[in-house]
């Protein structure tokens, strides 16, 4: 049964030409896929769409092949990272960011407490010293005091975030943050991430810092519009300083900014605020027959609303330029937060308000400040030299100021509004003098250098003074006079970037008491609910040194 | 006589294996399998193979997720896999293989009263993400427009966002159909409906296809790839078929498979 040499010259022909289509077929697949690898070298393979249309077009590749060759790198990609992560349609961009930082500190507190202050009264102040010591008092203090308070730490901060753009300049945003659960920071603290090392190893919270909605409403080259809505932070909605908002704070409500370049080189800009700061229960104060009809009943929530107006311009191109803003933000129900969280006897109130405190923010706790801000702050730039060491290394003076409109006035438990600081206990009593030089805070400094990429560097100083009543002290920057109000001092702070994604830094924070008669104790202020500033609790400086070393991403 | 009956016993059951027939399981979109598939598969039977067809048409993401699973031998497909569907394949050791077997065009109906004859890419994506909801916002004599889509496990839902509207999400007031009849239907029913059928289904009465950008749906425009809806519809099987699935892929990529491409309205290959 041999096979006649005709009939076995078919079959191999067959063959031939077989192997012959098939190694035409593979080689121009490969043509195909490393002319798409080269063309597309850094761009990821799902992105090739283009690349095999143009060649199925041009007839380097069949149909049938461009598809062999799309799924052939759509399988690369799925390999990779990104391929296995599904994303909605409407995405058209998720960045992750994040950073962690490490920090040492060293913090010396010092109270002192003269012989014979002469400040007493009736009920007798008590004192609560750092060490937890309660019970010094009377009208006229026996021994002189004096409270030296060292602490030094180790702590980190971490953070987490992701940025989801959608069509139609929709961005969705959220930031994790350390939170609480530890000794040296309450839980869900509004100015501070810093989570202290040495508890016993415990396991440490995760808090939402910030999670937005930011709508791009309109934009064109001269005008922008921009809505922002949920928490926030605060210098993402409007132009401030940590003075009045401390970095890591996300405030709460909606924001809106406006921009137009009215000319070539000058922009004017609008931002506006609607903040929620304390939701109180309304509908269950008061519900009960005894408590309907007192003058504790909450009436709203507490707002704080305003707006600054400001302008942008740059003098000498690249080289010289400002910025100026003036604003009003109005604290609103600041009685009815102070009254909602009085607990009456036989009642919890259990609604979560905290009223607004500054330095004079006396009695048992309940009391709440009344603040309506007016602030200007501004900026000058100046890039002095394009050559040598400094080239290109801008130098900036600032400045801060705020003053409060309604200081020394303050909500006691009954509900009334007291002009009540006049620096003697009581302090409640209805017609004491409003101390009116309690109400302004400013700041002024100067930077040099920018520190955002690898090998740059930046100095920052400047002076604070923020006066007792000037603003609310749960707000403002949480390390300098130790969180409160009621200060004066210096910040000097040191930032180098050993990478583009790590940096070193170092800061002091030196602030003395202004008045000692309104100190308040020692400790973070956003950590207490009680700020009774006890005349025989006097801390007359506080400094703080703080060597960090961050990676972000 | 022993050793013959055991023989006899092992030659019947073989002969009862031989005889029965193989099954083909396909599964995936309502595009393919509506019509074309089961008329494939009538025809491939009446050819003389012996082989059984389990036919699922419930949407492309079904077909491409059946082949995953391994629950089909065939899936059917009118849009590519998805980088996470390749992925999960692949994952599971699924190398995803598609075949075209035929074109189509997604064309764009109307009510047949209603005026527009004619509609730009830019129109259609105004009208189908809902930011012209009048037609009079787009040439028509006013009036909200309806908007009627296939559902969501769909591969044509996905290749008209991709296709038409740059990816971008449907208006919130589209209504889903099951399947291409469903839409021409309702347009055929509601003056002022709009929506998008495979070319198997633009003649439809009551209703009438429109021109996108001056080009109409046909055999020539989509083969010439100028109409700009046009897609492949794919076969997908895990690495290269075997056994009856290869066959019948074969058939259907041959003269007699392209002939019923045709026969229901699809674009033939070549």
């Amino acid at each position: 049964m041999r096979a006649t040499a005709e009939g076995a010259a078919i079959p191999l022909k067959a063959n031939k030409n077989k192997r012959k289509i098939e190694q035409m077929k593979k080689m121009k697949l490969a043509v195909g896929l490393m002319a798409i690898t080269a063309m597309a070298f850094s761009a990821m393979a799902q992105d090739s769409g283009a690349l095999v249309d143009q060649l199925v077009k041009k007839g380097v590749l069949s149909d049938q092949e461009g598809e062999e060759v799309r799924a052939e790198l759509l399988k690369e990609f799925s390999k990779t990272s990104a391929g296995k992560v599904n994303l909605s349609d409407s995405v058209k961009s998720i960045k992750l960011s994040g950073d962690l930082r490490l920090r040492y500190e060293y913090r010396k507190t010092e109270n002192s407490y003269p012989v014979g202050d002469g400040i007493g009264g009736s009920p007798a102040p008590t004192a609560t010293f750092n060490t937890g010591t309660t019970g010094v008092g009377g009208n006229t203090p026996p021994n002189a005091y004096q409270n030296v308070a060292e602490q030094s730490h180790t702590r980190y901060r971490l953070r987490f975030g992701l940025t989801t753009k959608f069509a139609k300049d929709v961005e969705f945003g959220f930031r994790l943050a350390t939170s609480g659960n530890n000794t040296m920071g309450a839980a869900g603290n509004a100015t501070s991430s810093n989570m202290t090392l040495g508890d016993g190893f415990m396991k440490d919270s995760i808090g939402i810092e910030t999670a937005y909605l930011k709508w791009n409403a309109y934009k064109d080259s001269d005008v922008k519009l921009t809505v922002l809505g949920g928490k926030f932070y605060a210098n993402d909605a409007i132009y401030t300083s940590n003075m009045l908002w401390d970095g890591d704070i996300g405030v709460e409500g909606t924001a809106q900014k406006f921009s137009w370049k009215v000319l070539p080189k000058t922009e004017l800009f609008i931002n506006t605020l609607q903040l929620v700061y304390n939701n109180v229960n309304e509908m269950a104060v008061g519900t009960t027959a005894t408590d309907i009809g007192h003058s504790w009943r909450v009436e709203d929530d507490g707002y704080i609303l305003g707006g600054q107006l400001g302008v942008k311009h740059e003098f000498i191109e690249k080289t010289l330029s400002g910025k100026v803003a003036g604003g009003y933000w109005m604290y609103t129900n600041e009685q009815d937060i102070a009254n909602a969280n009085q607990s009456p006897t036989g009642w919890t109130w259990n609604n979560g308000a905290v009223p607004l405190r500054g330095g004079n923010a006396v009695g048992s706790g309940n009391i709440g400040m009344e603040f309506a801000l007016i602030d200007v702050l501004g900026e000058v730039e100046y890039i002095p030299f394009k050559d040598g060491v400094l080239a290109n290394v801008p130098f900036t003076v600032f400045g801060h100021y705020v003053l409060n409109t309604e200081a020394g006035f303050e909500s006691d438990q009954s509900g009334r509004q007291i002009g009540a600081i006049d620096g003697n206990w009581p302090y409640n009593s209805v017609g004491d003098n409003i101390i009116a030089d309690e109400n302004y805070a400013f700041r002024a400094g100067m930077k040099v250098g920018h520190a955002k990429k690898k090998g740059q560097w930046e100095l920052n100083g400047y002076y604070e003074m923020v006066k007792s009543d000037a603003l609310p002290d749960q707000f403002n920057d949480s390390d300098n006079g130790n969180g409160f109000t009621n200060h004066e001092g210096i910040t000097l702070e040191a930032t180098y970037m050993l990478q583009d994604y790590w940096s070193v830094g170092v800061a002091l924070k030196e602030y003395d008491w202004l008045n000692p008669t309104e100190n308040n104790i020692i400790g973070n202020s956003s950590t207490l609910t009680q700020t009774r500033p006890t005349a025989n609790n006097i801390a007359s400086q506080s400094r703080y040194i703080q060597v960090d070393t961050s990676v972000k991403f | 006589m022993k050793k013959q009956i055991i023989l006899s016993l092992a030659m019947f059951a073989a002969l009862s294996v031989g005889a029965h027939a193989q099954k083909i399981v396909i599964k995936g979109s309502d595009t393919l399998g509506a019509k074309l598939v089961p008329l494939a598969a009538e025809a491939y039977k009446n050819a003389g193979n012996n082989v059984k067809f389990e036919i699922a048409a419930e949407g492309s993401t079904t077909g491409i997720a059946a082949i995953t699973e391994g629950t089909a031998d065939i899936g059917m497909s009118s849009r590519r896999a998805k980088a996470t569907e390749v992925s999960m394949a692949t994952g599971k050791g699924v190398n995803m293989k598609p075949i075209i077997v035929s074109y189509d065009g997604m064309g764009v109906i109307v009510n047949a009263s209603n005026p527009i004859t004619k509609l730009s890419k830019k129109e259609v994506e105004a009208i189908f993400t809902g930011d012209a909801a009048d037609w009079s916002a787009v040439g028509g004599s006013g009036g909200t427009i309806s908007i009627y889509t296939r559902n969501t496990a769909s591969g044509t839902y996905q290749d008209f966002k991709d296709l038409a509207m740059k990816k971008r999400d449907y208006a919130p007031t589209a209504q889903k159909m099951a399947g291409n009849e469903q839409i021409a239907s309702e347009v055929a029913k509601n003056k002022n409906g709009i929506g998008y059928v495979g070319l198997a289904y633009i003649k439809t009465p009551g209703i009438k296809v429109v021109s996108i950008d001056g080009v109409l749906p046909s055999k020539a425009t989509v083969q010439s790839k100028s109409y700009p809806y046009a897609r492949p519809n794919f076969f997908y099987t895990n690495g290269d078929a075997q056994g009856e699935a290869k066959k019948f892929i074969d058939f259907m990529v041959g003269p007699k498979g392209q002939k019923i491409v045709e026969e229901v309205g699809f674009v033939p290959i070549n």
